[in-house]
């Protein structure tokens, strides 16, 4: 299984949209950690290096989620389309364990490319001089992987069984009420009926991705840190993760 | 002493029955055309063998023992990498162990004719070496069975006459071989017996012998019912069961597949 996980990998981290995707992140975190910006948050003008790095790795966090949608829609409708599993399958490895394979492939894309963002990071973090934030622009990057690898897990279990342009619409959506999962939480909370209770069932099978990049905020600032969404979220990756072992096509 | 039996198959998707009361064997050392048009269920009888895809009712017997290797019409390999690198993927997939795995992967390379080109990346490769590769990653762990689905369909004549080579050396080393094949001629070439698959039913099989008089186009052309045969009679696929029933043809064989 692991030659297939390696395998996905090497595949994923060779895509050229993927690279694109990531220069234009950090070129964008080049223009922000200059201190030459004009950027004002909430009507306060947001200067200095120290205060621009939250804002870089909240940045950091949205390209990574788009890209693990990316990373993750094609692998699994392509093994199917190049009947790659066919030669996959003779050899006695089982549907789940192939699924389960190009998933952790997946999420391992996923981690490896907002490690590479964070890293441009880091680079800024030393060039200004700034070592000290090194360890905890780490640790926030580390917090927002669950993020995006539970988007991996997600769109690649979706894509199991649906095309892949529905699965990435979903990842999307997923994503979206990730972000806004407060904000649709108090709305099913204040309403009543079956529209409700879906929205709430939805809710509860998707991390709340705004409070996670809270606690990664809260590292960085060294403010209180809240463990029950990250553990949320992290359990949330294991469920997606063991659905490969019951989700498979019918005809290969 | 037959390597796999085929009995009594059925496969149906929807409303269209693909594989209908196909039975065929394969022996021991010979390797076996299936000839049909297409969409005449070959590809579904091969999942079936191969268990990609489950028969609605029937068996499929693989003598003991023996594993089946596979090469697709259309293999694709990842094209960053080398074609050593695709054949260690693979038997790592077998759980074949490193140094053998090694050792084996050499004398594949080799003979299969890719030695030269074992360290370079399959992206480089033609349609004929890809072929070639598919072929020496199906005798990985060494297979008694090999399938062998359209292996020179899209090739070029050289590429051709390669495969047709190969598989003649694949019969020389006493390899069972299913050669999955639309077109006469190269199933001609190598084939010890044809199978025809007509609308999912196997139509009739002649030896080497009888298509060598008659020649394996007018017998497929009324095995399909689209023409007159000369004087060779092609076995129904009764008298083959018959046949089958009067020894048994797969002493030691176990289930892989029963219905």
């Amino acid at each position: 299984m692991c030659a297939l996980i390696i395998n996905t990998f090497r595949e994923k981290i060779r895509n050229k949209t993927f690279y694109i995707v990531l220069i234009i992140g950090m070129v964008l975190m080049l223009l922000l950690t200059t201190n030459n910006s004009n950027l004002t948050i909430n009507g306060r003008k947001v200067a200095g290096f120290e205060q621009m790095v939250p804002v870089a790795l909240a940045i950091i966090g949205f390209i990574a989620c788009l890209l693990a949608i990316m990373v993750s829609i094609q692998t699994i409708p392509n093994e199917f389309e190049r009947k790659t599993t066919h030669l996959v399958l003779v050899r006695g490895i089982k549907p789940w364990q192939y699924m389960f394979a190009l998933t952790s492939g997946n999420i391992a894309a996923g981690l490896f490319c907002i490690l590479l963002l964070s890293f441009s990071l880091i680079l800024f973090c030393a060039f200004y001089g700034k070592l000290y934030l090194i360890p905890s622009v780490f640790i926030c990057s580390l917090l927002l992987g669950i993020n995006s690898a539970f988007l991996c897990a997600a769109v690649s279990v979706l894509t199991i069984k649906l095309p892949a342009f529905i699965a990435g619409t979903g990842g999307v959506l997923i994503y979206a009420a990730g972000i806004l999962h407060g904000i649709l939480d108090a709305l099913a909370a204040t309403s009543e009926g079956f529209g409700a209770t879906i929205v709430k069932t939805l809710l509860f099978f998707i991390p709340d991705f705004a409070a996670i990049q809270g606690q990664a905020s809260a590292v960085l600032a060294g403010g209180p840190f809240d463990i029950q969404p990250v553990a949320s979220g992290l359990l949330l990756i294991y469920l997606f993760l063991s659905l490969t072992f019951i989700t498979f096509r019918k005809e290969v | 002493m037959s390597i796999a039996e085929c009995s009594h198959l059925y496969k149906r998707y929807g409303s269209c029955e693909v594989v209908s009361d196909l039975s065929f064997r394969v022996d021991e050392g010979e390797i076996l055309g299936l000839l049909g048009p297409n969409g005449a269920g070959k590809t579904t009888t091969i999942k079936m063998m191969l268990g990609l895809t489950v028969a609605d009712s029937g068996t499929i017997r693989i003598k003991a023992g023996e594993g089946v290797g596979y090469s697709p019409e259309t293999p694709y390999f990842h094209p960053f990498l080398t074609g050593r690198e695709v054949l260690r993927f693979y038997s790592r997939l077998q759980k074949i162990g490193k140094a053998g795995a090694e050792e084996q992967i050499n004398q594949l390379l080799g003979a299969v004719g890719l030695e030269a080109s074992g360290d370079k990346k399959t992206g480089t490769y033609s349609k004929g070496m890809l072929q070639r590769l598919a072929a020496a990653q199906a005798m990985l762990g060494d297979p008694g069975l090999l399938i062998l689905d359209e292996p020179t369909s899209g090739l070029d004549a050289i590429g051709r006459m390669e495969m047709i080579r190969l598989i003649l050396d694949l019969k020389r080393k006493g390899r069972s071989v299913i050669i999955n094949s639309h077109i006469l001629s190269d199933v001609e070439k190598v084939a010890d017996r044809v199978v025809f698959i007509v609308k999912g039913r196997n139509a009739g099989e002649v030896e080497k012998r009888e298509y060598m008089e008659t020649g394996l186009e007018t017998l497929f052309m009324k095995a399909a019912g689209i023409g007159t045969a000369g004087t060779t009679r092609i076995r129904t696929n009764a008298e083959i069961r018959t046949e089958s029933a009067a020894g048994d043809p797969t002493g030691g064989s176990e289930d892989i597949c029963a219905l």
